[in-house]
């Protein structure tokens, strides 16, 4: 059976058996990805909750979970009787949650660098360096 | 209608050596239910008590809203049953089989029938007794399917399946649930089944509910707790169900909310239906 | 369609492929030309009743209550297909044995009347239903191989009897019951009441039968 072009079809959801996060976890996790990556676009459909629960072979209170966690953080919101849809990148609620990953990161990171004996001033460099490469 | 498609409530049989005691869940529309416990368990009669094969002694069971004994035939046209073995004529050929079913449905639908039937390769004029066992419950799922049934419910339709065909089935309960207005209650003791597609789980043991729910709830609600025989303290022993000591060590089921951390020198892991129920099962659990 | 006609039509869709059981049934006039239609009735009727046990016995061997359940039918319904299923038999097969014996006796020489003939169909009627309507209910409540010895046996005996009875006592009898022996020439002669009588009461005893049947369907649920 060949699957039809659509739109909501872009995106690129991969669940792992050998990841420890929960599976609604990954799922959210690649469509924040492909949010900020920039290849879910403003006002884009997501992939229909029980359609991609069948195509990844998931419950679909699995997706559902991840898809009302995303909408309570603001990356996506549900319209009755359409779906979900991308929510604009400048909405407070997701440019918070961004700010939160970041945090999140560095934190592990500075953490990392307490546990290797790095001091604060190389990790200072490191992250210029990194950001250069940007 | 409402959204619950399937609403068990209070009910209890005695039934001999044997009693289901106040058992009670619901199956919302639009999703898949696995409905576990080990032999014996009262799996099978609750199956039958649902679809009035057997008399309950009390509660109350709704299918579509209605009663299952007052509305009995209303509600039988549009019920899908898998059994763990068929209920037909076993010189019956698979044509033949269509037949006697088309006589019962209003919503028969004969070239649904047939799609199907070429579909799950089941030939028109074998017999059934010449059917292997997964094909035999091919043949039960294409005359469930045929006739519109809003509500599928199988009995263990898996044993004896080769895991290409569980998973063509499971697929196919995916697919059939996809629209979000039929719904699936699967009875099954291979949990691996219902891993990633059951949405709601209930855990009968003993004839009595010992978890009715989400099943990523059922899931979170429970660890794997390994560590080494120092580890085990006299509180952990207490802690733990199911517990197994061996030269290298123990393990057992432990509640998450007792254990947001492992303890010194053990590990915390996720623990899988099948996990769950080994352990459960093991002890007598207190609620 | 009303219900109990679906449940006609697949109790013959479960029987058809065992049809060949049902080819003993033309044997009967060619073994029992020689005998009087009457004897012949009664034998038919006795055999009648026991190839009703055969539905049952497809049905315990395939554990069919598993497909009733699941259908779409009132107990009623169910219960009423079964004994049209049953009595279809029962006049399929007269209306094939009769003739057959018919025509069977007049090629060895012997011609029974076509008034002998309609007694015996009554009778045969009577018959059947007078053995089944006890076995139907035993055989829904208990099952096939449970009850199979106890339906039929009760039957056997009396087939047999009446075979010495006619032997040993039919002369005593002769001699002794001229009475009866006129009754049963006047039954020859003007089969058309008895027979009517006979059909009621076989009738009347299969409408007793199929309510007790009802009930007892309904408690193999209660189990």
């Amino acid at each position: 059976m060949t699957v039809p072009d659509r739109q909501e079809d872009k995106v690129k959801i991969i669940i792992s058996n050998s990841s420890p996060l929960p599976i609604y976890e990954q799922i959210k996790q690649q469509v924040k990805a492909a949010i900020l990556a920039g290849e879910l676009k403003e006002n884009e459909p997501l992939p229909s909750l029980r359609e991609l629960a069948k195509d990844l072979k998931i419950s679909v209170l699995t997706t559902m979970r991840a898809y009302n966690e995303l909408e309570q953080e603001g990356f996506v919101t549900s319209i009755q009787g359409k779906g979900y849809y991308v929510m604009p990148r400048g909405s407070q609620l997701m440019q918070e949650q961004f700010l939160r990953e970041v945090e999140r990161a560095l934190e592990e990171a500075v953490k990392a660098a307490a546990l290797a004996n790095i001091s604060g001033e190389q990790l200072m460099e490191m992250l210029k360096l990194l950001l250069e490469v940007e | 209608m409402s959204n619950t498609l399937l609403d068990v409530r209070a009910v209890s049989k005695n039934y001999g050596s044997f009693a289901l005691r106040d058992v009670s869940f619901s199956i919302p529309k639009g999703y898949i239910m696995g409905l576990i416990g080990p032999n014996g368990a009262g799996k099978t009669t609750l199956i039958h008590l649902i679809l009035n094969l057997l008399r309950r002694d009390s509660g109350e069971i709704l299918v579509f809203g209605m009663d299952n004994i007052a509305d009995d035939s209303a509600i039988k046209q549009q019920v899908g049953v898998v059994f763990d073995s068929v209920p037909y004529v076993e010189d019956w050929k698979v044509k033949d089989v269509g037949k006697a079913m088309s006589l019962f449905y209003d919503g028969w639908n004969q070239s649904r029938f047939l799609e199907l039937a070429e579909k799950f390769r089941l030939d028109m004029g074998k017999k059934v007794k010449e059917l292997s066992r997964g094909m035999q419950t091919k043949l039960m799922l294409a005359c469930a399917l045929a006739h519109e049934a809003k509500l599928l419910i199988l009995d263990e339709p898996t044993s004896g399946m080769d895991p290409v065909a569980r998973d063509e089935l499971m697929d196919m309960l995916r697919q059939y649930i996809a629209d979000g207005e039929k719904s699936v209650l699967f009875s099954t003791h291979i949990t691996s089944d219902l891993e990633r597609a059951a949405d709601f789980i209930t855990y009968i043991r003993n004839g009595q509910l010992f978890f009715t729910g989400p099943t990523d709830e059922f899931l979170d609600e429970w660890r794997l707790l390994k560590g080494g025989r120092n580890d085990l303290t006299n509180e952990l022993r207490e802690k733990i169900v199911g517990l197994r000591e061996h030269h290298a060590g123990f393990d057992g089921l432990v509640k998450a909310k007792d254990f947001p951390v492992p303890p010194d020198g053990c590990v915390l892991d996720q623990a899988s239906i099948e996990d769950i129920m080994l352990y459960t099962a093991k002890e007598a659990m207190p609620s | 369609m009303t219900g109990a006609v679906k449940m006609f039509r697949l109790d013959l869709l479960s029987m058809q492929v065992y049809f060949k059981s049902y080819l003993v049934f033309f044997l009967y006039p060619l073994l029992f030309a020689w005998w009087e239609p009457v004897g012949m009735a009664v034998m038919a009727g006795m055999m009648l009743a026991m190839l009703g046990g055969s539905i049952f016995s497809v049905q315990e061997k395939n554990k069919l209550e598993r497909l009733y359940g699941m259908l779409s039918i009132s107990d009623s319904s169910l219960v009423a297909g079964r004994y049209l299923f049953l009595l279809a038999n029962c006049l399929a097969i007269q209306l094939v044995i009769l003739p057959l014996h018919f025509a069977v006796s007049r090629l060895i020489g012997k011609t029974p009347s076509g008034s002998e003939l309609l007694f015996a169909m009554g009778l045969s009627y009577f018959l059947f239903w007078l053995q089944c309507s006890y076995q139907i209910p035993l055989f829904i409540k208990f099952g096939y191989t449970k009850m199979r010895i106890w339906a039929t046996a009760p039957f056997i005996v009396i087939a047999l009897s009446s075979v010495l009875f006619t032997y040993t006592l039919g002369d005593a009898l002769k001699a002794r019951g001229p009475y009866l022996e006129k009754a049963i020439y006047y039954m020859y002669i003007n089969p058309l009441q008895p027979m009517l009588t006979l059909i009621a009461l076989g009738t009347l005893l299969g409408a007793v039968s199929y309510l007790i049947s009802i009930g007892a369907y309904r408690s193999t649920k209660r189990r």
